[in-house]
């Protein structure tokens, strides 16, 4: 049951994140573009300056709207299918709440991932137009050369970022879903009142991990810490403030669910 | 067992509003029940407590013996008064992902009765008028072998022959040994495949008898005692 809703999820979610995936390639080859003829022209019009002003306002907001949209769509997504109208198909289904809940997770964290991947891939593409391949992947080596060079000789470095990176996605999507179950227990104004839970939520946990990591860290690390040291206590301190929060945030929706569902 | 649902000292509140006060109910199988009140006396709320979709304040429901989960939910087949079913799939998704979810779910029924009622099965329900939306959840719902169909305003915002259409449609594709519940404010159009009925006021049960027991021992229709009942 599970691994049909979880396609089910993918396949009600596809629609819209292909148009967003496709969009942005094309904004980022069309940016690349009038890039590379801006900086290899001299003689440009000044419609065609105008022009390039404007797609690069267009980009740089496409580029914070796509990693915003995964954000966005996970809460619109759980909202419309769990407490809105389809929720009535969804809420009867002969299946339990967790797997209601872990299929929309499964999914939402995909998305993430997925997202940033392509994102960081399409920016790359972008300046690789602009200059040539070459001159990116130097001007990339110059930057990220020295995280590199310390994740080669420490792979295990990696796989601690990405377990932090995927269970922070995967907390977040929970405190959304927390933020917007609870507002199940309100008559009216529910989305704005679960937008406003969801932050109050993201500020504590803000706040909690900085504690955690500045004021725990300081006597565990010592006076003088290697940069590795500190790169896997940061790391650790993000995973395990992910699974505090992802933990408490899966527990609220499950009793908000199951005890306060009040479908409109 | 004789009933399929029972209700026991079953009372919701939504704060301090009591939408159902201690009611003590039984539905029995094979009967066609009526579940009949104006706006606000708590028959969705019945309903949705049925169906899992809230938990009583106090006292229990059962289906089947059973407290609303998983289980019950694979023998209740519900119909909302709303379009709840996602806008943007085909009707042969719907009916793909029916028959993957339900066990009991009869595609060949379903395939019969869109045939029957001309409704083409490659349409996104997007594209369909707003009767056509319900006949589709209609048909998807009543495809189904459940022990209980719950049918919340079924001929609600349909004209008067597909009315009767959707009635017969009910009748005829029914499983006989299920309950099938219909709440409705349109009790002159239902009367007439009703078994039994509930009147239920303030969330209280005012009424539970049988349609032919209205009929002999008070002389009047079920529409005339529901006016004489409730009113105004």
């Amino acid at each position: 049951m599970l691994g049909k809703l979880i396609k089910n999820e993918f396949r009600s979610t596809i629609r819209y994140y292909w148009i967003f995936f496709v969009a942005f390639f094309g904004l980022s080859v069309a940016f690349g573009i009038i890039n590379t003829i801006m900086t290899s022209n001299n003689n440009v019009n000044t419609v065609f300056e105008i022009f390039a002003f404007l797609m690069a306002i267009i980009y740089f907001f496409s580029s914070f709207f796509i990693s915003l949209a995964p954000v966005i769509f996970s809460a619109l997504r759980f909202n419309k299918s769990v407490l809105g109208n389809e929720g009535y198909l969804t809420n009867t289904l002969p299946i339990s709440t967790n797997k209601i809940v872990g299929s929309k997770l499964v999914v939402a964290t995909v998305w993430f991932v997925a997202t940033s991947i392509w994102s960081t891939l399409c920016l790359i593409l972008s300046m690789s137009i602009s200059s040539n391949f070459k001159d990116t992947l130097k001007g990339l080596k110059e930057f990220f050369g020295p995280i590199v060079d310390k994740l080669t000789d420490d792979p295990m470095l990696l796989v601690v970022i990405f377990i932090a990176f995927v269970i922070s996605s995967l907390s977040f999507v929970l405190i959304e879903y927390a933020s917007f179950s609870f507002s199940q227990i309100f008559n009216s104004h529910r989305g704005l009142k679960g937008s406003f839970i969801m932050i109050g939520i993201l500020v504590v946990n803000i706040i909690v991990f900085s504690v955690f990591a500045i004021n725990l860290l300081k006597p565990i690390l010592g006076d003088n810490p290697s940069d590795s040291s500190i790169t896997y206590w940061i790391f650790g301190v993000m995973g395990l403030n992910g699974i505090l929060f992802g933990g408490i945030s899966y527990f609220i929706t499950q009793w908000a669910l199951k005890k306060h569902l009040n479908l409109q | 067992m004789d009933f399929s649902i029972e209700c026991r000292n079953l009372t919701k509140a939504y704060g301090k509003k009591v939408a159902l006060d201690n009611i003590n109910l039984k539905f029995n199988r094979g009967r066609i029940i009526g579940l009949l009140g104006p706006n606000g006396s708590g028959k969705t709320t019945l309903i949705k407590l049925v169906c899992g979709l809230l938990t009583p304040t106090s006292g229990d429901v059962l289906i089947n013996g059973k407290v609303p989960g998983p289980e019950t939910k694979a023998v209740v087949s519900y119909l909302p008064d709303k379009t709840y079913l996602p806008e943007w799939m085909k009707v042969t998704e719907l009916i793909s992902f029916f028959k993957s979810f339900y066990k009991d779910f009869n595609e060949q029924k379903a395939m019969t009765l869109f045939e029957k009622l001309h409704i083409d099965v490659n349409d996104k329900l997007k594209t369909m008028s707003k009767g056509t939306k319900e006949k589709v959840q209609l048909i998807l719902v009543m495809s189904r072998d459940a022990d209980v169909y719950i049918l919340d305003e079924p001929i609600a915002g349909v004209d008067p022959a597909a009315r009767d259409l959707i009635l017969n449609t009910i009748i005829a594709n029914y499983n006989p040994n299920a309950s099938v519940i219909i709440s409705t404010h349109l009790i002159a159009d239902v009367e007439t495949v009703l078994e039994d009925i509930i009147f239920i006021k303030y969330g209280k049960i005012e009424l539970q008898s049988t349609v032919d027991e209205i009929r002999d021992v008070n002389g009047k229709s079920v529409d005339t005692l529901f006016r004489e009942v409730y009113r105004c």
